[in-house]
């Protein structure tokens, strides 16, 4: 019997078995999909955190100092990462406060204030798009200059020139000298990448020395952003940070802190590491259990296959014959099922990471085709097996099966 | 030279344990080419085991099986599986048809295993299911169809590769008496046409259709009324 012959009879004996068939392939194709699926929700969870992160920019440090009835410690935190050298990029207050800001007619009623240094752009990642950032001489001589988010400037310019426009701030006039680069370009997606794209484009930032021309508002300068050179600089940079403060502030007074954003990222790398143990020991069941499920739908149908081996062993079917049909027909199945399997899971996985993250995520490739081989080659050992024990039977021992 | 040429053959199962069954014990039978041979025994009486025996379905615990000369007692499994294919036609009580194939694809089954492709497969498989007047049920599934018509389907798959030894064991077992007969005379028909037939039965009804009838009792026979080749 050729193999052309035997593949025939494997596609018939598959489309006659529709429910065996189906039964197996769908062991095959949970185990595939849901392997895929947790997988793939972890990378997801990860890379939007990480992306997070990133947009944060590495190696930053945030400082909050505060004392009750303290002198404000901005110019001291500042004059002190000066002296930091080389260790330090950058160091700005990250005070905010609200207010209305307006161009002639146009308003935004509640773009985000921030007070910030002149490296404000530096320690919070901004780059600069238009004009320029704020200096040294503004901040030092109170001057009433801004730069403006991507969002804020298209919203009061409406695409036209911001460089040298008048606008005002919380009724103050300050001329607009620089334009950042968006941090969250609007795709016009959905609700929370519209809040990012606000929270951290709708922006303007003043030198925090103008505080004093906004005694409208309140505004404490309790936070701090200090942007270290390297990873190792951020940790001997929150070292010296802490043990700076703790010469400044009373703990019976008030209360200082400091920590890096790579803190953050090594204790959410942490977390995702458990995440990835959790979630990839239940896909690991969740193979598992469709391998069972696959050995048993194989196996129970092994005594009405042992008759038809049987009886094709009685009309001159070889050994080898029989192995192949069967080796082939199990092949089939697994391989139909493992790329059903993979589609699926490629599909949840991408309709998944839409609706909950925005993002487009692919499934780890080697694992989904580990997946796949794992049930693939499980449903042919499976498929075989009852095959090759019956037909090493007589004739007479596998008729007899009933 | 007989066709089969059965020396001292024992079947024994769980020999030399309390439970020993001799299911054959000591056969020495030879039957001619052309010959319609009836086996008679009552259940139990080994007939069954010994025509799994003839037919290369199961193996002899002792003694020597000649067919057509070649002992067969020595051949390979895949040599086996070639007697079976091309020797050998079976008819079994229970049909025995794969139930998920057509009739036509039950009936080819022998042929696909003999290695005959296309056309000329289709051809002989339509020939011989006009022989058992069933051309009009090729597409049936064994479900679909009655006793007699799947029995008939069987005795199409046994002939189709035109084999010199047809074997039945109880074709009309499970038929009623009409269309046992339509079957008993299909087998008359290929006796008449030249081949060797081997009936296997409890029914000495049955048996009268044979030339030659051995009667079998506790794995011995105890009674052959001897070769005839005609009628």
């Amino acid at each position: 019997m050729g193999v052309i012959q035997a593949f025939k009879m494997a596609v018939k004996s598959i489309a006659s078995n529709k429910v065996r068939t189906v039964l197996t392939m769908l062991g095959i194709i949970i185990g595939v999909a849901a392997v895929m699926v947790l997988v793939s929700l972890v990378q997801g969870y990860t890379s939007s955190m990480m992306e997070y992160y990133q947009r944060q920019g590495a190696n930053r440090i945030e400082v909050y100092a505060y004392q009750w009835g303290g002198a404000d410690i901005s110019s001291d935190l500042y004059d002190y990462c000066l002296g930091l050298g080389d260790l330090v990029l950058g160091v700005t207050p990250n005070a905010q406060t609200g207010g209305v800001v307006k161009y002639g007619a146009k308003k935004l009623e509640n773009a985000n204030i921030f007070l910030g240094s002149d490296q404000y752009a530096v320690c919070n990642n901004y780059t600069i798009a238009k004009g320029r950032d704020m200096t040294y001489l503004d901040v030092k001589k109170y001057q009433k200059v801004c730069v403006l988010g991507a969002v804020a400037a298209d919203d009061l310019f409406d695409f036209a020139d911001p460089i040298g426009k008048q606008i005002t701030i919380a009724g103050e006039p300050f001329t607009v000298v620089g334009v950042f680069e968006a941090k969250y370009p609007s795709t016009g997606g959905n609700e929370e990448q519209d809040w990012m794209s606000h929270y951290y484009d709708s922006i303007v930032v003043v030198p925090y020395t103008d505080a004093r021309f906004m005694s409208n508002s309140y505004i404490t300068f309790d936070s701090y952003v200090v942007k270290a050179a390297s990873s190792a600089a951020t940790t001997e940079a929150v070292t010296k940070l802490a043990s700076f403060l703790s010469t400044k502030i009373d703990p019976n007074k008030g209360y200082y802190d400091v920590y890096s954003i790579n803190q953050q990222i090594e204790a959410g790398n942490e977390e995702t590491r458990m995440l990835s143990m959790i979630l990839g020991g239940i896909a690991g069941i969740a193979l598992l259990v469709g391998g069972i499920g696959i050995m048993n739908i194989m196996l129970v149908t092994v005594t009405e296959r042992t008759r038809e081996i049987g009886i094709r062993k009685a009309l001159g079917a070889r050994r080898r014959s029989i192995i192949i049909q069967f080796l082939i027909e199990s092949g089939v199945i697994s391989f139909v099922g493992g790329i059903i399997g993979i589609l699926l899971g490629l599909l949840i996985t991408l309709v998944l990471g839409k609706l909950m993250w925005d993002m487009t995520i692919f499934p780890s490739v080697s694992l989904s085709l580990g997946a796949a081989a794992f049930s693939i080659v499980l449903g042919i050992i499976f498929g075989i097996y009852p095959a090759a024990k019956a037909s090493g039977l007589q004739p007479v021992d596998a008729l007899r099966a009933e | 030279m007989a066709l089969i040429d059965v020396r001292k053959v024992y079947k024994i199962y769980n020999e030399g344990m309390e439970s020993e069954v001799r299911a054959l014990d000591g056969i020495d039978l030879t039957i001619e080419k052309g010959e319609f041979t009836a086996i008679v025994g009552s259940s139990g009486s080994g007939k069954s085991t010994l025509m799994n025996i003839l037919g290369c379905l199961d193996v002899p615990t002792y003694g020597e099986y000649y067919l057509a000369g070649s002992d067969v007692t020595e051949l390979s499994d895949s040599q086996l599986s070639r007697i079976r294919n091309r020797e050998i036609g079976f008819i079994f009580q229970g049909f025995n048809l794969i139930p998920s194939l057509t009739a036509i694809e039950n009936v080819e089954l022998p042929l696909v295993y003999r290695g005959v492709t296309g056309s000329k497969r289709r051809e002989l498989a339509e020939e011989a299911l006009a022989m058992v007047g069933l051309e009009e049920r090729e597409k049936h599934i064994p479900s679909q169809m009655s006793g007699g018509q799947q029995q008939r389907v069987a005795i199409a798959r046994a002939i189709a590769a035109k084999p010199d030894i047809i074997m039945a064991d109880e074709p009309t077992g499970n038929l009623d008496s009409k269309t046992g007969g339509q079957v008993m005379d299909i087998l008359r028909t290929l006796h008449h046409s030249g081949s060797t037939v081997l009936l296997i039965t409890h029914d000495d009804s049955i048996a009268a259709s044979a030339n030659r009838v051995i009667r079998i009792l506790d794995g011995r026979i105890v009674s052959d009324t001897g070769k005839g080749v005609g009628d």
